[in-house]
């Protein structure tokens, strides 16, 4: 029987090497219908949503070791309304743009890089291999057909156009890449492209996901033509297009289908506080937020059905590390003994870490008009002013010191020290917008928080299609006083309209949500101007709103800082077919 | 049926009864009939011989002794008792004088090998006494390098390499054949006490045989088998181990901790202040540690009877390891069975079942050296406090696995079965050769509320099934003749082999009581299950010759064509050709006929060379697969996904690796001094690289067959009988392995073609495979030195290499010794008095360095505990350390402190003593051998970290530390 099954074998030889993985899924079997590529357009999703996770937790990508940071850190901090302000987010680009050129930072620079490319070539893979002809589209007639197909590829295609938006701005001119790319036609001799190039492939794709996708969809946490608009408008300004831009954001901002929330809704309704923070409790369509473009779900991962969960960083970036401060740690409670610090965090918006802090300058803004009373946005519902624990009642007090609260904006001496990039200021407040508590009291001193949140709202189209105007001479004040009248805040005249009133008001609605460096990138290569000018928005701004990153020494009085991130040396390294230039300054 | 055959026989003989006396004698090295035998009727001139199917029949009277005697054959003596038929077997005489050597596929006289081989013998392996095999090799064979790399019940961690690594990223690791077919599991799932033999294959032309996989060399292992003409021998071996922890680094006690925690402005939580105001420290290392114990037990019973050899055994062994709960048990039971049914068929086994315990979580040692001293273990209620102290992520008890209930158990069933069947032309052979292995592994956890993770989800269950199936199909056809002075020796091999593995799990949080532990995945409110499948196959074909013309001049020649399933669609067969030439010098009448034969009484020359492969890829590795990553619904119902990570890498293929072996064995003064001596060259290329492609390729990695390095090495063993007096013997035997293994070509190259570091990935052209790579330590930085930012006083001060003011890593980053030692010598002294004996082993290993990232400074501002140290003030201007500030900032750079790991240590002393024949029979024993020995006595080194030889990357200096071992044991036989 042995030797009848080795003749059987030996017959058969070249099948019997043959691989036939059971347990695993490959392009040529997942993406034969339309549920096949539902499924690849979730992952390609999902690794968007990854902006707001951790840096080194995206599958496949680069470690950053244990260095807690966000993606979306990349884009939003070393501007001019935060600083790093501990150790752990001693990143040069934030804390000290000058010596960035010491290139210790290119890790997170890196992952970045191959987390945006990943989801270039995800969608790259869905757009070709759409176009086979042998798909199911699984739809009831030719026509649903056609429009199954053209959805799916509007969504890629919106996606394709949201990584070059943050490869372009972060980096300047990169690889474009639009083809899919296998095992036998990949490149070692990528170039860079100009900018200007990539974005006539981002306009194309931006106009084919408006033209496919309905301004409204189903929920709002996948991509629409709301989203795509926004990108385009934002786009055509920074191709010196206010006139397209304008047009192109008309129907989203003018039309109905989103709007400011004004009145309280949501899980957070019954609180105390004002609609402009339950826009953040209750980020979803579903729960009645129709000023949200795209949020991204999350669940806990006791809730979730298969091993992965996302983890939202924001809230350990942004909000303070409390308790660190003596008065804080030295707390106890009987019925918590060893959980005091759990304890304290669920009664205080869930544990931050106090990566990033709020310039001081940023705060200062809320004061413009001596609104810093009045404007929601500065009020207790939004930003950490007190710090609460229970006595041995149960009963919340809030933790004083000389009875004053322990929150204040009093300038710690690390902020002048130039030798010290540790500021550690955890007496600073911190702002509201992505506190979470986890439902298990064990996990309420956890770095990870699981809720829906924001990505993109209409409080921002409104800012851009307020600069598309004020740069066509027709104001915009009445859209920027649109979201003032929603804070609470006394509207600004036509007069007092310029691009800085613009980028005061971004930081004030917008605080920690924006990618304020690809904002301030944009505005500072208008009309082909050199970013790293030092007469230009970006530096000027930081070296007047940013007392820390804005210090002499740190770089931004000179005109040879970078302000582009460095291209990652590994890519750089592994183009072996062509050489790479670094961007000017590393 | 055979009873009545027998009577029928015994009435035939009584017939005959009276002078004649009547037999058979078969040759027992061919197993056939024994012609021309001498019978000869003792202290007589009556004699005969055997006619040609062996029979004789001879005048001789009861109490008579007849002797059996054939030239090259040992005589045989066989005293009448009476009636009946008497069958002898004869064998050669020379397997007593010249040694047989496993070779693979076949043995070959010692003399007659052409490759780089050697030999271990049970002797060695009796006087190391160990509960892991691949321990009692450690420093005993030249060329077989074996680091302990870690401490734990069954002694599983350490590395196995045959003349070093030359793979970059693929395994390094040797092939393991026991008893003909490959071996995959834990050498702690080998029960030591079953082995014969074992041979290393070191060179290209001695492994060639096995092709594809034989490029790391190979290790053959034989199990103990009966012998023809053997008595029944039961044997009891038993011994117990005793073991301590020993070179623990001293981590900061609480007041220590406490105080640099203040002086570093940093301040004390609740737990902390409260445990620092009464002067206490949690010493958590003391606290996970205990005093290990091991027992063995091994009773086994070999002996031959009707053309039939057994060997059976059993073996218990249960070992408590240093860390608490770290425990492992293993009941082994092997048979191994021949029979030989007639003169063309020999049938046999040799089967193990083995049951492997290795339940129960140990200790978390990582936790235990970085806790904070100043955390609690223990509520006042006497139960396990889970956080430690008031901290989010590094307050987990070490301690808290013990409360984990955990079931880890594992069965495996292996049977290498084959047929001989002698082929009606003379000296041609076929042996169908069959392994099966089946294993089947089953782990249970259940972390309640009271373990750290228990108490963060409300119970963690995790339950995983696994079954491994490997089957080996070989069809050997040999053939052997001589021809004069020709010897000739002829296999073809045609063999397939499969492997496949499934596994399924689950994972589970959230459940309303612990009472249930991992029965209750049904009440879990979360739940993770999972499924997988891997599978490979191989299908080879082998030819080898070998040619000796006289003993004098000898020639081997290999082929083998592998092919495996996990390469490329287009690469899957590799073809690996080996030659190799021997001269026995001393068999040349110019020598042997003159004076020097008695100075030099042995001499062969080798020169080898030979390709071998490299396949060690995982199955699928070619394949383009689609990871998942999901989304969710906005009401948060599942999304499945995937997405491209992974490019398909059609054109995977072997790694090769040629090699070239000079080398000569030697025998001085009539074999007092014995010894061989080799030297090597090797190349290997096409290596299994993850190749650095830019990531706009959505992957930025793909594995290729690119780069190569080259190597050389020496390796030598010499052995001595210093002393061979009457009572007093002195032997010793030292052995040497010096090798280094350098990157020629990494898959970059510069603009002008030529092959360029990877520096990412710390390649260096021309430089050892692994080397560390990093910043120089010039000291601290005092005050008054620089007003810089990252030059602060108390910081670490860099060398700038090239002294341009700037220190930038492709300038200053130096390359800081290799990562693999510059050569292992082991020395092994023996000596005897009467009937004892002592033997003493010390192993060394010199110019290997390494990081020691406990005094790397710290990072986490007193979240963990450090090495206790002294820091950098502005009184104290040393320039060993930097300044107390606790969050990374004096350490720029992150450059960690490295260290040699050079060391001598004295790793065993065995005195064993073995009773008088004479005393002991009485008691029915023909042995009785009572030993001690201690392991680990003392090591002489300059490392600071936790045992030289712990020498993995990464966390290692955190593991469970060195162990010093005393163990009695005996060894009888019946």
């Amino acid at each position: 029987m042995i030797m009848a099954s080795v003749l059987a074998i030996s017959s058969c030889s070249e099948d019997f090497l043959t691989e036939k993985p059971v347990d695993d899924i490959f392009a040529e079997n997942l993406l034969i219908n339309n549920s096949g590529f539902q499924n690849m357009q979730n992952a390609m999703f999902a690794l968007v949503r990854d902006e707001y996770d951790r840096g080194d937790r995206y599958y496949g990508g680069t470690s950053f070791g244990s260095i807690p940071f966000t993606k979306h850190t990349l884009f939003s901090a070393g501007a001019d309304n935060s600083w790093g302000n501990n150790r752990h987010t001693n990143f040069r680009h934030i804390s000290f743009p000058k010596n960035i050129t010491d290139m210790e930072d290119v890790i997170p620079f890196q992952a970045v890089f191959e987390w945006l490319y990943k989801a270039i070539n995800t969608s790259n893979m869905i757009i070709t291999r759409a176009e086979n002809p042998d798909i199911d589209w699984q739809g009831s007639s030719a026509e649903e057909d056609l429009q199954n197909k053209n959805t799916v590829i509007a969504n890629a295609r919106l996606v394709r156009a949201w990584a070059y938006r943050h490869l372009t701005y972060a980096f300047g001119a990169v690889p474009l890449s639009t083809e899919e790319i296998t095992g036998s036609n990949y490149r070692t001799d990528w170039e860079r492209t100009p900018v200007a190039d990539i974005r006539v492939v981002m306009e194309q794709d931006l106009l084919f996901a408006i033209d496919n996708l309905p301004l409204r969809t189903l929920n709002n946490t996948v991509p629409s033509g709301a989203v795509a608009r926004h990108y385009l408008g934002e786009l055509y300004l920074a191709m010196g297009r206010p006139g397209d831009a304008k047009s192109i954001l008309q129907p989203l901002v003018e039309g109905s289908e989103y709007s400011l929330m004004t009145e309280r809704f949501g899980k957070n309704a019954s609180n105390p506080g004002h609609a402009f923070i339950d826009v953040f409790r209750s980020p979803l369509f579903s729960d009645g937020n129709l000023e949200v473009l795209w949020a991204f779900p999350n669940t806990e991962p006791e809730n979730a059905a298969s091993g992965y969960s996302p983890n939202i960083f924001m809230r350990n970036m942004w909000r303070n590390y409390y308790s660190s401060l003596s008065d804080i740690s030295k707390l106890s409670h009987p019925d918590y003994p060893g959980q005091t610090i759990k304890l304290f965090w669920s009664l205080n918006g869930g544990k931050g870490a106090g990566r990033l802090a709020i310039s001081l300058g940023a705060f200062n803004l809320y004061k413009f008009k001596e609104q810093d009373t009045i404007d929601v946005r500065y009020d207790d519902h939004s930003f950490v002013w007190h710090l609460y624990f229970l006595n041995t009642d149960n009963q919340v007090y809030e933790v004083l010191k000389s009875d004053a609260s322990l929150i204040n904006l009093k300038p710690n001496s690390k902020m002048s020290d130039d030798t010290d990039p540790t500021i550690k200021q955890y007496n600073w407040p911190s702002t509201k917008k992505w506190d979470y508590i986890n439902p298990i009291f064990e996990q309420a001193d956890a770095d990870n928080a699981y809720n829906d949140i924001v990505y993109l709202r209409l409080a921002e189209t409104y800012l851009l299609y307020a600069e598309a105007m004020f740069k066509l001479g027709q104001g915009g004040e009445f859209w920027l006083n649109k979201i003032r009248e929603r804070a609470l805040a006394v509207p600004i005249d036509a007069s007092e309209m310029s691009i800085d009133m613009i980028l005061d008001e971004r930081s004030r609605e917008l605080i920690t949500e924006e990618h304020r460096r690809h904002t301030l990138v944009r505005l500072s290569q208008e009309n082909g101007a050199d970013e790293r000018l030092a007469s230009n928005i970006f530096k000027t701004r930081v070296r007047t709103y940013n007392e820390v990153s804005g210090r002499e020494v740190r770089g931004m009085w000179d005109d040879e800082t970078p302000v582009l991130l460095p291209i990652p040396q590994a890519f750089i390294n592994a183009n072996s077919g062509r050489v790479i230039q670094q961007n000017p300054g590393y | 049926m055979k009873k009545a055959f027998t009577i029928l026989l015994f009435l035939f003989f009584c017939a005959m009864a009276g002078a004649q006396v009547r037999g058979r004698v078969t040759d027992g090295d061919r197993n056939e009939p024994f012609a021309g035998v001498t019978v000869q009727v003792k202290g007589t001139q009556r004699g005969t011989f055997t006619d040609s199917s062996g029979m004789f029949s001879i005048n001789a009277d009861e109490g008579e002794t007849l002797t059996f005697s054939f030239i090259g054959y040992k005589s045989v003596e066989q005293l009448i008792t009476g009636t009946g038929s008497i069958n002898i077997v004869l064998y050669p005489e020379e397997t007593l004088l010249d040694e047989i050597v496993v070779v693979g596929y076949g043995v070959q006289k010692k003399s007659d090998v052409t490759g780089s081989v050697a030999s271990v013998s049970p002797e060695t392996l009796e006087s190391r006494p160990s509960a892991n095999l691949i321990q009692s090799l450690q420093g005993s064979v030249a060329g077989l390098s074996i680091s302990i790399t870690g401490s734990n019940a069954e002694g599983s961690a350490t590395t196995t390499r045959i003349r070093g690594s030359r793979s970059i990223t693929a395994s390094n690791a040797p092939l393991v054949i026991l008893d003909g077919v490959p071996y995959s599991g834990n050498w702690s799932e080998i029960n030591p006490n079953d082995i014969e033999s074992m041979e290393i294959l070191k060179d290209a032309s001695s492994s060639a045989i096995y092709g594809a996989r034989g490029a790391n060399g190979v290790i053959l292992i034989q199990t103990k088998k009966g012998k023809d003409g053997e008595k029944v021998l039961v044997s009891y071996d038993a011994s117990i181990t005793s073991s301590t922890a020993i070179n623990i680094p001293k981590m900061m006690d609480g007041p220590t901790f406490g105080a640099y925690k203040l002086e570093a402005g940093l301040v004390h939580t609740l737990t902390e202040a409260e445990m620092y105001a009464q002067n206490l420290t949690t010493d958590w290392i003391d606290l996970a540690l205990r005093t290990g114990f091991n027992q063995q037990h091994n009773l086994s019973m070999r002996g031959s009877g009707n053309n039939s050899r057994y060997f059976i055994s059993g073996n218990y062994a249960s070992n408590k390891g240093i860390a608490k709960n770290d425990d492992f048990s293993r009941i082994t039971l092997r048979i191994n069975f021949d029979q030989t049914v007639n003169k063309y068929i020999t049938i046999g086994t040799s089967t193990q079942y083995g049951f492997y315990d290795r339940s129960g979580n140990a200790a978390d040692f990582d936790d235990a050296f970085t806790m904070n001293p100043l955390g609690k273990a223990y509520t006042e209620s006497g139960d396990l406090r889970l956080s430690t102290w008031e901290d989010a992520s590094y307050s987990r008890n070490p301690l808290s696995s013990l409360n984990d209930v955990n079931v880890n158990h594992k069965n495996v069933l292996v049977s290498n079965n084959y047929i001989d069947i002698n082929l009606p032309i003379k000296g041609l052979t076929y042996k169908l050769n069959t392994g099966y292995t089946y294993q089947t592994q089953t782990e249970q956890n259940y972390q309640g509320l009271n373990t750290y993770e228990g108490l963060l989800s409300n119970g963690v269950l995790e339950i995983s099934n696994n079954y491994q199936v490997d089957w080996l199909v070989e069809n050997i056809l040999s053939y052997t003749r001589s021809f004069g002075k020709h010897n000739l020796f002829l296999t073809g091999l045609y063999s397939a082999q499969g492997y496949k593995q499934e596994s399924n799990g689950i994972e589970a949080t959230g459940f309303p009581s612990d009472v249930m532990t991992f029965y209750q995945p049904d009440k879990a409110s979360f739940m993770d299950p999972n499924a997988s499948q891997d599978k490979s196959s191989h299908l080879s074909q082998m030819l080898r010759a070998n040619y000796g013309y006289d003993s004098r001049y000898l020639l081997t020649a290999t082929v083998r064509r592998d092919g495996f399933s996990a390469f490329g669609a287009d690469r899957k067969y590799g073809i690996f050709p080996s030659l190799a030439l021997g001269w026995n010098v001393t068999n040349e009448s110019f020598i042997r006929d003159t004076q020097f034969n008695e100075i030099v009484n042995n001499l062969k020359l080798r020169v080898s060379w030979g390709k071998n492969g490299n396949e060690a890829i995982s199955p699928y590795a070619s394949l383009p697969n689609l990871r998942s990553l999901d989304y969710l619904s906005s009401d948060h119902s599942p999304l499945f996904g995937f997405y491209p990570s992974r490019l398909a890498s059609a054109l995977l293929g072997w790694e090769t690796t040629t090699s070239t072996n000079f080398g000569f064995d030697f025998g001085l003064l009539n074999d007092r001094i014995t010894g061989s001596f080799d030297f090597y060259l090797s190349r290997t290329f096409d290596l299994l690289l993850s190749r650095s492609i830019p990531p706009i390729n959505g992957a930025s990695e793909i594995l290729e067959n690119i780069g190569q390095t080259k190597g050389n090495g020496i390796d030598f063993q010499i052995s001595s009988v210093n002393i061979d007096s009457d009572r007093f013997k002195w032997s010793t035997s030292l052995s040497f392995v010096q090798n280094r293994t350098v990157l020629v070509d990494v898959g970059l190259y510069g603009e002008d073609g030529e092959p360029i570091d990877d520096i990412a990935s710390e390649w260096f052209i021309g430089h050892d495979v692994s080397v560390n790579y990093d910043y120089l330590f010039g000291g601290i930085w005092q005050e008054g030195e620089s007003t810089d930012t990252d030059k602060t006083p108390g910081f670490i001060e860099y060398v700038d290499v090239n002294e341009d003011g700037d220190l930038t890593p492709e300038d200053d980053k130096q390359i800081i010794g290799r990562r693999a030692p510059f050569f292992t010598a082991g020395l092994n002294n023996t000596f005897t008095y009467g009937n004892l004996s002592l033997s003493v082993f010390v192993n060394g290993e010199v110019g290997e360095t390494r990081p020691n990232y406990l005094l790397t400074p710290m990072t986490l501002s007193y979240r963990q505990n450090q090495i206790n140290r002294e820091f950098w003030t502005p009184q104290n201007p040393i320039e060993t350390f930097p300044a107390n500030i606790p969050d990374g900032s004096v350490n720029v750079r992150r450059m960690n402190f490295y260290e040699r790991t050079d060391f001598l240590r004295i790793q065993d002393i065995t005195l064993a003593y073995m009773f008088d024949g004479g005393l002991i029979s009485k008691a029915g024993l023909s042995r009785l051998e009572v030993y001690g020995s201690v392991r680990n006595l003392y090591t002489l080194t300059n490392w600071s970290g936790l045992d030289p030889e712990f020498n993995a990357t990464g966390t290692v200096q955190r593991a469970i530390p060195q162990t010093r071992q005393f163990t009695f044991g005996i060894r009888t036989s019946f």
